[in-house]
């Protein structure tokens, strides 16, 4: 593997580059320049509370967004979707890996670099109400991020500013002197996605950003999002439990099961002909799936995870091998699927989400 | 829920009657201090020994001490020490103990537990024995002051009153901090404090406007219950002989004098109960307004 000075696409200053993870089949290791975020064997442990027990949030997760590509990660709650897109920005320290955007290293940045990464990679949260400071008024939820990066020199361009954002994202002008609470949860959201667009992204992460709407609002966020999309060539990180959601955003995907990635490829391919039993299964509880579901159960306690697969105890395709060996993500096709049993060939039935 | 009660912070403190009512005899109490103080200034200090122990008269409604000083100027006057003590006090207890809470709370892990193990063993030692060491300290330095033109930055009488805000500030910063800590523990987790951490602001900005505004309420009332205490505690070094030194005048030092003057032959009540019952009622009614407030602050729902 080349590991000497190569060029961090885009941008014009040559970075050292480290060396990869070479774990795993078919993993791409070299670099390309349309990556905008590259993951390499991310892992997140967490302290659980009380006797010193570790979770495994995220373990070993590799993947790659394009610029203005759309990376959808599905799963259960409780998956580590979220500790995940957090570790990304350092809002969670990771304890393994590698992530870089645009070239430069997110987790080992110095504290003035990784806050002009932060500025290139913002989020949209998934509580709209918890995730503005209920105190404060539009104006400064939005515009502050503008004064911090220096961006704007005074308060009447500020105002200007934030006034045009919320224009982007379909609020009025006059919600700049009001606060939080006098909003509806979809128009909260908006405030947060004009938030997360003031410095201009490059990557918006959006953690599970639509799940605590109504239908209806969901369906206008979501529309607002693609049109930002459309228009600003703003790449997506889409964390989602709603497979939905994801079809309907994302042309990458990656299907997440107890802190792994269990299978990953084209959102179409995963979502029409899925070979993880666990993609099977979530499409299935979803009332598009073709595969056999798993049986009933919580998935088991992050804190011990089963050996083996740790898929095993619920997936009706189990066998005695899945007990004993973790799989490796191998790569069939285009994607990537960390099971023993799964199929190499092509469905010969059962339609996908149409 | 919010149907059965108001929604604003006003709204249901206004509910709190004894609080309310508590706050207009505070006011009134305080405004009637401050606005007679120049002409208490000179008066509380006349003596008259012709007059001295004097029962209350129409030319001293409240009688005179035993230098014929007269009593209401004294606790007009004393009362505005007190009020001032306390209120300084409470202020240096709030800026401490909120710096330091946030600190501690907002860094979180060994920082937090090394500052927390500190207020521990803080507030294990005996507070007397800290205040006195701290107005033992604290006293000599602060006489020394000198304006660069040689005069005292504070003069005698002064430095005392001083050193007690500061030492009994020193003193209950610890509460504070607690209380501010384990707010700060809480909101650093919000949502929105992670939102701001994405946005790449500063920390001194997260803790400045993110943080703090959400604390003003527990603040706001502990400073309401600490300004009752400090003033009690400063009335209680008086009784030992260590508060503020006459010819200063407060309402625990008149009625430290008044019990000294205490025989079986005569029975001098005015100078016992007019600057007592003055002292109970401003803390009974400081602490009402307390609690008001943390009622109507605990009856909010969310942040």
């Amino acid at each position: 593997m080349q590991t000497g000075w190569e060029n961090a696409g885009g941008s014009a200053q040559p970075l050292p580059y480290g060396r990869g993870s070479e774990r795993g089949a078919g993993r791409e290791t070299h670099r390309n320049p349309a990556d905008l975020l590259r993951v390499e064997g991310l892992s997140v442990r967490l302290r659980a509370p009380g006797r010193g027990g570790v979770v495994r949030a995220v373990e070993d997760v590799s993947f790659r967004v394009e610029r203005g590509g759309r990376f959808g990660i599905v799963g259960e709650s409780g998956c580590g979707k979220s500790t995940l897109v957090r570790a990304l920005l350092r809002l969670v320290p990771a304890t393994g890996g590698r992530v870089e955007l645009d070239g430069v290293d997110v987790l080992s940045a110095p504290a003035a670099t990784l806050r002009t990464l932060r500025r290139r990679a913002q989020i949209v949260f998934q509580d709209p109400q918890a995730s503005l400071n209920p105190r404060l008024t539009v104006d400064l939820i939005v515009g502050e991020a503008l004064h911090a990066h220096r961006l704007v020199r005074s308060a009447t361009e500020r105002r200007e500013r934030v006034a045009q954002l919320l224009r982007d994202v379909g609020l009025p002008a006059e919600a700049l002197d009001r606060h939080p609470h006098e909003f509806s949860g979809g128009q909260r959201q908006r405030i947060g996605i004009a938030r997360a667009l003031a410095l201009a992204p490059e990557l918006l992460i959006c953690d599970e950003a639509v799940s605590a709407l109504d239908v209806s609002v969901r369906a206008q966020i979501l529309n607002l999002l693609a049109d930002l999309r459309d228009q600003r060539g703003i790449a997506y990180l889409f964390v989602s439990h709603d497979l939905h959601v994801v079809h309907a955003f994302c042309d990458q995907l990656a299907v997440m099961y107890l802190g792994r990635f269990v299978e990953q490829g084209p959102a179409a391919q995963l979502l029409h002909d899925p070979r993880h039993p666990y993609t099977s299964a979530l499409l299935e509880a979803a009332g598009v799936g073709a595969g056999p579901p798993l049986d009933p159960g919580e998935p088991p306690s992050p804190l011990s995870p089963p050996a083996g697969c740790a898929l095993h105890p619920r997936c009706p395709l189990a066998e005695d091998r899945c007990r004993r060996e973790t799989p490796e993500l191998r790569s069939i096709g285009e994607r990537l699927v960390a099971c023993h049993v799964a199929r190499e060939t092509g469905a010969e039935r059962g339609p996908g989400v149409a | 829920m919010r149907n059965h009660s108001p929604r604003t912070f006003w709204g249901r403190f206004r509910r709190e009657r004894l609080a309310v009512l508590s706050l207009a005899f505070l006011v009134a109490v305080l405004l009637i201090c401050a606005t007679t103080l120049p002409f208490t200034w000179s008066r509380m200090r006349a003596q008259n020994l012709a007059d001295a122990r004097q029962p209350p008269t129409w030319s001293h409604p409240l009688g005179t001490d035993e230098l014929g000083r007269d009593m209401l100027a004294r606790t007009l006057y004393g009362g505005a020490i007190s009020l001032s003590l306390g209120l300084l006090a409470a202020a240096v207890a709030v800026a401490i103990g909120t710096t330091y809470g946030a600190i501690a709370g907002y860094v979180g892990g060994r920082v937090d537990a090394l500052m927390m193990r500190l207020v521990d063993v803080i507030y294990a030692l005996p507070t007397l024995l800290l205040l006195m060491l701290l107005t033992v300290s604290l006293g000599a330095r602060l006489e020394q002051l000198r304006w660069p033109s040689g005069a005292p930055v504070l003069g005698a009488e002064w430095v005392r009153f001083a050193v007690m805000a500061v030492a009994i500030g020193g003193v209950s910063w610890l509460t504070v901090a607690r209380v501010v800590r384990g707010q700060v523990l809480s909101l650093r987790e919000q949502p929105f404090v992670e939102a701001a951490r994405a946005l790449g602001l500063p920390t001194w900005r997260i803790l400045w406007r993110h943080i703090l505004p959400n604390l003003a309420g527990p603040i706001i009332v502990f400073a309401t219950l600490a300004v009752p205490q400090a003033i009690l505690q400063e009335s209680f070094l008086s009784f030992l002989g260590v508060g503020v030194q006459p010819p200063q005048a407060t309402w625990g030092l008149l009625a430290s004098d008044g019990v000294r003057l205490l025989n079986p032959v005569r029975f001098y009540w005015w100078l016992v109960v007019v600057p007592g019952l003055a002292l109970s009622l401003t803390l009974l009614a400081l602490n009402f307004v307390g609690d008001g407030l943390r009622d109507a602050l605990s009856e909010r729902k969310g942040i």
